[in-house]
């Protein structure tokens, strides 16, 4: 933990606001993208965070600094998510990013948003645990050791999960190719 | 040799079916520092002089490139001002709801009502025994008043004696009970505080009747 953070939480625990809105503001995005890869819906995943923003908050007295207070969050996060998880067929991701598409050639945009697209509609499909593992490690670019902390599972366990999670997903993609492909197939045919 | 079209689908390598060719030796993220060893090298050196290995290399880059385009999802910018905004709210109401727990947040009106009738309700017992004090000796220099007062005075005393050897422990019960009846909304607090010190009442006046019953039995 860095000394500016530790002294953020010993102000927070002592009931300053503003000491706990700086300490958990650098960690927000990553939170959010931690509760959508669960949640998956956009609107769910931010009351989730809101939900686990609060919890931190009330919990805080109870912070040891025995992990990182990044790490700490995130499994309020997870566990809140978690608890309000529902399934919902929203692209999570992929909605969230229709917003932030860079100028360019419309023709390049559109074939990048569709491969986007198919990327996150397979991810989506994945179960939570894969899509989870898959987030902290690809997206969050987390160590597996801190992985294990946030989900709270072995480190050998998180391997495993992530080998089986890239597996999943590389067979789902292939999977999709194969199938587009026999129709383009028979389209030409 | 490039891996691509629908040649790709043809070819085979037995490495790739026996390891994660895609997942081991490259860095993509943390996977670099995550998985050393004679394997990850030799799946390396593998890598390199197989086509179809490599392409399945430069296709889950690209799927690795998508996913980490979610790094641009960012939480709503208002959303930790929303927090806060919800935990002054619960500040707020808790100083509300515990009107003197450090002398700092302000006394609502329902909180001094409780506290009114906590003094009223600690002082009335000393209050009642100066007054029956005052009524007894006036009934001993006058000898006109009922035997009774000078009994109740005695019962008054006795209680009060009781009250003083047990005085922490009672200030303890009492803190406790101001404790739970600065839990409940503010609006039940007056209720809370009439029903506890009328039942308090009661019960002493009770006591009292007993007690005088049984020191009249006796001087019988």
């Amino acid at each position: 933990m860095l000394p500016d953070e530790a002294e953020l939480v010993r102000r927070a625990k002592e009931g300053d606001d503003q000491a706990f809105a700086s300490l958990v503001r650098p960690h927000v995005d990553r939170a959010y993208r931690l509760a959508l890869s669960i949640i998956a819906d956009p609107a769910e995943a931010e009351d989730a965070l809101q939900d686990a923003l609060y919890k931190a908050w009330r919990a805080l007295p109870q912070f040891r600094h025995e992990a990182a207070f990044s790490t700490w969050l995130w499994q309020i996060v997870r566990r809140t998510s978690l608890d309000r998880i529902r399934r919902a067929p929203a692209l999570a991701f992929d909605e969230t990013l229709h917003d932030h598409d860079p100028a360019g050639d419309p023709a390049w945009r559109w074939e990048q948003a569709e491969r986007r697209h198919e990327v996150f509609a397979v991810l989506n499909r994945l179960p939570i645990a894969y899509r989870t593992v898959l987030t902290l490690f690809y997206v969050e670019e987390l160590p597996i050791r801190e992985i294990a902390e946030v989900l709270e599972l072995p480190v050998g366990t998180v391997k495993t999960q992530l080998h089986r999670a890239r597996k999943a997903l590389r067979r789902a993609l292939s999977d999709k190719k194969r199938r587009v492909e026999g129709l383009e197939g028979v389209v030409d045919g | 040799m490039s891996a691509t079209g629908k040649n790709r689908r043809t070819w085979l390598c037995l490495v790739a079916q026996r390891w994660d060719v895609v997942g081991a030796p490259f860095p993509e993220g943390a996977a670099g520092q995550e998985r050393e060893g004679l394997i990850v090298r030799g799946l390396r050196r593998h890598v390199e002089r197989c086509p179809y290995c490599q392409h399945q290399v430069a296709e889950w880059q690209q799927v690795v490139t998508w996913l980490q385009s979610a790094r641009k999802v960012q939480a709503p910018g208002d959303l930790v001002d929303r927090v806060m905004g919800k935990i002054a709210l619960e500040r707020a109401g808790a100083a509300a709801a515990r009107p003197v727990p450090n002398g700092k947040e302000p006394i609502t009106a329902d909180g001094r009502v409780v506290l009114w009738r906590s003094a009223i309700g600690f002082s009335e017992a000393p209050l009642a025994r100066g007054l029956l004090a005052a009524l007894a000796t006036h009934a001993i220099v006058a000898s006109t008043l009922p035997q009774a007062i000078g009994v109740a005075y005695r019962a008054i005393t006795a209680f009060l004696v009781a009250v003083e050897r047990w005085r922490w422990a009672l200030w303890e019960a009492r803190e406790a009970i101001e404790k739970v009846a600065y839990a409940l909304p503010a609006g039940l607090q007056p209720y809370f505080a009439a029903v506890f010190w009328g039942t308090a009442g009661l019960a002493v006046a009770v006591w009292a009747s007993r007690a005088s019953a049984r020191w009249t039995a006796r001087e019988t």
